[in-house]
């Protein structure tokens, strides 16, 4: 019997030491560890300094090139890419956003040489284009092929970046997105009608079947002081903490999720409330709906939704010149009614199809009696 | 004399007709049956999706049967039917082609009837549309485009097959010849873009078949 007692009494002792010394050992790691991270960290600052520094006085280093109100700083031998890209950029930016351009005088735009290693191992020499910062370093940048076209296409990304960042803030932030500059893709409006149609949340089902209000509020274009109640239904509601049920556990008292789960909206509701809820349709629908603005607006309609003062639905309705619900109500049709051509079959499929058939044929019939 | 070879052939080529025909039928109807229950929209298509190489497979192995089984019987008999008739060989070689390609219609039909059956169930989601005819097109097509490869395979010689398959060795052996001496150049990625881009041989087998979508 004091044998066993001995016994329990010297693992207990060893279990104790035992774990002390993990546990001072795990401390002298982590200590080693968090030494080494800031060493690491500094060490990366310093070279981020360093780039920056040799990055501006490469920008300090290029020439001058005004095109419009938009400044560049491009290298000698990238002037003759940026010159006609510049150029075209502004002439597919300018019929939709005229003067609201002018705010690009603010910002410089660097085109210059990168040489770039690319896969093959080769160095090869592309276009870097890039937003100056007003520290002179460089920003959001773009490296591509030298064609006139693609470098074209940089500048405008670049530019429309700097035009959304200058923009009002309350706009950007319920578009989400980089201004666009052209009217939406005839594939896009499937693609909406089903994710009306897919949504969790009832308003965007009511704004399929074009009820206008629900539109508003599935576009975030009319505020909502109670999204759980005014954008969801009910049997929404209920499927919504059926599905994130796992995450309440712990947080919120399983009675609430299991009177919930038995119908009890009131219950629903309040667990809603404090959750974090899934927008009734995704951000590229905003996008999309700009874009019908820029269609039905028509010219300077950009220029009307990024100078008007006001509230989204004002500018969104000064864009397209017309009320909002209106602009609403057109989409919310075209969405359900746009057909896009099956995938399935088309002439180039048929007409490939039959062309092998023939060949496969004539070689059949060109096959030899003898055997 | 059409006549006459279809009904032999259809003899040697009926129980793989039936069952395909049968398989193209269930096709449509267990893929609204498996997409029936999804929640939205969105998941219905992905589940519809996922059913169309379906389609293409049976296309694929229906042809590749039927074209086999117009040519087993021939090359049983070492070819002496095909000489004792007082035909030219292009004529005969048509006659069995039409044949066997006749024998594809019960299954694209099948695939039509199933496909229509799905269509008119009243079981697609709001927003949704329903394609029967241009995916039983695109089925015969591709049926008949295997059924073609196959049967021209089929009608040469030991010789012509030990032909093509040899070059496909050859070109496994080129690739690996390429890949031992470092030279970056995919030569098999470039041959199926070059049979699966349209108007490649097999461009009809790629890309979605899709009985309900947009």
């Amino acid at each position: 019997m004091s044998r066993r007692i001995a016994l329990r009494v010297l693992v207990a002792i060893a279990i104790v030491c035992g774990s002390g010394t993990v546990r001072a050992q795990d401390i002298q790691a982590y200590e080693r560890r968090v030494d080494t991270l800031h060493a690491t960290l500094s060490h990366a600052r310093a070279l981020r300094r360093s780039h920056d520094s040799i990055s501006a006085n490469r920008v300090r280093a290029l020439d001058s090139l005004s095109v419009g109100p938009v400044r560049f700083k491009v290298s000698p031998w990238a002037r003759g890419y940026a010159l006609p890209a510049a150029r075209l950029a502004l002439a597919s930016l300018l019929p939709q956003f005229g003067r609201a351009l002018d705010t690009l005088s603010r910002v410089a735009y660097v085109v210059r040489d990168e040489l770039v290693n690319d896969v093959a191992n080769h160095d090869t020499t592309f276009v870097l284009v890039g937003e100056i910062a007003a520290d002179g370093t460089m920003q959001s940048s773009q490296v591509v092929a030298p064609q006139v076209d693609l470098v074209a296409i940089a500048i405008r990304t670049a530019m429309l970046r700097s035009l959304s960042r200058s923009s009002d803030a309350t706009l950007m932030a319920w578009l989400t997105a980089v201004l666009p500059h052209d009217t939406a893709d005839q594939a896009e409006w499937p693609r909406a009608r089903v994710e009306l149609l897919s949504s969790r949340a009832a308003v965007a089902r009511r704004c399929y079947v074009g009820n206008v209000p629900a539109c508003r509020l599935a576009f975030g274009v009319a505020a909502t002081a109670d999204p759980a109640a005014d954008l969801f239904d009910s049997a929404d509601r209920r499927a919504l903490v059926e599905g994130s049920g796992r995450r309440y556990r712990g947080r919120v008292a399983d009675v609430a999720v299991e009177s919930c789960l038995r119908g009890a909206d009131t219950a629903c509701l309040s667990l809603l409330r404090s959750a974090v809820l899934p927008q009734p349709i995704s951000n590229v629908q905003r996008r999309n709906l700009v874009q019908l603005a820029l269609t039905v607006g028509g010219a300077n309609a950009m220029e009307r939704l990024l100078m008007t003062e006001g509230s989204v639905e004002r500018r969104l309705s000064a864009a397209a010149g017309i009320p909002a619900d209106s602009l609403l109500s057109i989409w919310s049709s075209r969405a359900r009614n746009t057909m896009q051509p099956p995938d399935n079959m088309s002439f180039s499929i048929a007409g490939a199809a039959l062309g092998w058939i023939l060949v496969c044929g004539s070689l059949a019939a060109r096959s030899s009696r003898w055997r | 004399m059409f006549q006459a070879i279809a009904a032999t052939q259809w003899k040697w080529t009926r129980t793989t007709a039936l069952l395909a025909a049968v398989v193209g039928f269930a096709l449509p109807i267990a893929s609204l049956q498996s997409a029936h229950e999804t929640a939205t929209p969105q998941e219905f298509i992905a589940r519809m999706q996922n059913w169309g190489i379906g389609y293409a497979l049976l296309a694929a192995g229906s042809g590749l049967l039927i074209a086999l089984a117009a040519w087993g019987h021939d090359h049983q008999g070492r070819h002496v039917y095909a000489l004792s008739l007082p035909v030219s060989r292009v004529r005969y070689v048509m006659l069995r082609f039409g044949a066997g390609a006749l024998f594809l219609a019960p299954i694209t039909i099948a695939v039509l009837v199933g496909s229509l059956i799905v269509a008119m169930s009243g079981a697609i989601p709001q927003g949704l549309h329903a394609f029967p005819i241009a995916l039983s097109v695109r089925f015969a097509l591709a049926g008949l485009v295997s059924y073609a490869i196959f049967f021209a395979i089929g009608s040469g010689t030991t010789r012509t097959a030990a032909v093509v398959l040899g070059s496909f060795a050859f070109l496994l052996f080129v690739q690996f010849i390429l890949s031992l001496v470092n030279v970056e150049f995919n030569l098999l990625s470039r041959l199926g873009d070059f049979v699966f881009a349209r108007p490649g041989l097999l461009s009809v087998f790629s890309g979605r078949w899709m009985l309900i979508d947009v």
